[in-house]
């Protein structure tokens, strides 16, 4: 059992790869504890490839194999499983079904007939795409519906995978503000990986910092401010602050 | 068509009739003759042939392709059973359990299956892993895995499967009907082939080509471009 309040407790000792080549064992990640308290925005900061997506899969139950304990705060969903919402790099949705379907799919069955999760699409500004397939979307738009399908399972957790990569500055812009919007309308934990500093301290209630070779938490840095405050003068002040601080 | 009908009437040799005289064969065959019974007794055995072998096939496919150890074990079944002439399974299906429908049913099985089991263990082994992580990190069911996220990725191969199970199925029923069967389009050829009337023989042959040429318009392809829907959506976006 977790303390009221918290929604994950990470325990991993160590996560290692077998290369499919040399057969050699090498350990990605090891010794990190985290910790993740309900309705805060976490983001992990580090270098592209240092393990933090294989450190969001693990969270996720895609990967299994690790040492170590991976808790969920109640109430959970069977089997000790906590409801997920996952932005992936790439949208990830299914070509076959529409958007409507896509999002119908991973809805609990409480949720089949509210109409919450065509209020996400609206507000992602992709409620005209509804019955479109995933293959007519631009990508920016189909990361607008993955994000929506995220938020409309009304997730306790939300992981999300460096979610803005790959889309043009303006179009990534705009999903950030949206995205920022939605969430401090229905807050829920989160996950957020990142390699873009600044994105990390406009969204953070905490950030948690990775480096070394195994990949482990170097620091944690928490933001007392405000996100709807943090303009960009803030956000420099606040860059400068973590810089001066390490 | 026309030169065939000509060239037929200025030989007029037995072995290559006219066009008109297969179909007059034909319609006479179908108001007077035995044509529906006998059309009917092939249908029937390729239907149920079809049905059996895309689930057989489809399974110990699948499974083969979900398992390593599966996949080791039956492999080299697979090729053996691949390679086996049709002939040879027809026969023995005969010798082993009889002059019987159940014998020749097995026998056109035995013949399709591996061929299903081959194009559903590719499909299988293509499966998209990274929808696989969707499922997981979503948590969904069982059942909708199955039905939302797997089965849709096998659509293209059991169209193949189908496409070309069908085509062979009914190749092998007509053998096994010649051989040991005493109804169907089979029997038939092989009794207007002993009274040299190339025409009825013809005419037999060019029903069940029909039919399955309706087959093919009237179910395979329908669903077929129901299934794609979401392509060819994609491609005129």
């Amino acid at each position: 059992m977790l303390a009221a309040g918290r929604v994950l407790r990470l325990q991993l000792d160590k996560k290692s790869f077998r290369s499919a080549e040399t057969q050699k064992v090498q350990t990605v990640l090891q010794n990190i504890v985290l910790d993740v308290q309900d309705q805060e925005f976490v983001c992990l900061f580090g270098p592209s490839g240092c393990g933090k997506t294989t450190l969001l899969n693990l969270i996720a139950g895609i990967d299994a194999e690790f040492e170590g304990k991976l808790t969920f705060g109640s109430p959970t969903i069977g089997d000790g499983q906590a409801r997920l919402g996952y932005v992936f790099q790439d949208p990830l949705l299914l070509p076959w079904m529409t958007v409507e379907n896509n999002i119908r799919l991973v809805l609990p069955k409480s949720q089949q007939s509210s109409d919450l999760p065509w209020r996400y699409l609206d507000r992602m500004g992709v409620g005209n795409v509804r019955k479109s397939f995933p293959g007519e979307l631009s990508l920016g738009m189909a990361r607008r519906v993955s994000l929506a399908r995220a938020f409309a399972v009304q997730p306790q957790l939300l992981l999300m995978d460096e979610p803005f990569v790959s889309l043009d500055q303006q179009n990534a812009e705009v999903l950030r503000e949206l995205m920022m919007e939605v969430w401090l309308e229905n807050r829920c934990a989160v996950l957020l990986v990142t390699h873009d500093l600044d994105e990390a301290i406009r969204f953070a209630d905490r950030i948690i910092f990775f480096g070394n070779d195994p990949t482990s938490i170097v620091r944690e840095s928490l933001i007392q401010t405000q996100q709807i405050e943090r303009n960009s003068l803030i956000r420099s002040e606040i860059q400068q602050q973590l810089v001066e601080r390490n | 068509m026309l030169l065939w009908e000509l060239l037929a009437q200025w030989q007029q040799s037995q072995v290559l009739p006219p066009p008109s005289s297969i179909l007059s064969s034909l319609f006479y065959e179908a108001s007077d003759g035995d044509l529906w019974k006998h059309l009917w007794a092939t249908l029937r055995r390729v239907v149920i042939c079809f049905f059996v072998a895309m689930a057989l096939g489809g399974l110990l496919g699948s499974w083969m392709g979900i398992s390593r150890r599966v996949n080791a074990w039956l492999d080299m079944w697979l090729i053996v059973l691949l390679n086996i002439p049709a002939l040879v399974t027809i026969v023995l299906c005969y010798l082993w359990l009889g002059l019987i429908e159940a014998a020749a049913l097995t026998a056109v099985i035995i013949n399709k299956v591996p061929n299903v089991a081959v194009i559903f263990r590719e499909g299988v082994r293509s499966f998209n892993s990274r929808y696989r992580d969707l499922s997981k990190a979503y948590r969904l069911s069982v059942w909708h895995q199955f039905w939302y996220v797997w089965v849709p990725q096998l659509v293209p191969y059991t169209m193949a499967a189908a496409r070309s199970g069908l085509s062979l199925i009914w190749k092998i029923v007509l053998v096994v009907e010649l051989l040991g069967r005493s109804e169907g389009i089979g029997f038939q050829i092989h009794f207007y082939f002993q009274l040299f009337d190339v025409a009825s023989l013809m005419a037999y042959s060019l029903s069940f080509i029909l039919v399955v040429q309706a087959l093919e318009w009237g179910v395979l392809q329908p669903l077929e471009r129901r299934a794609r829907r979401w392509q060819s959506s994609a491609t005129t976006a």
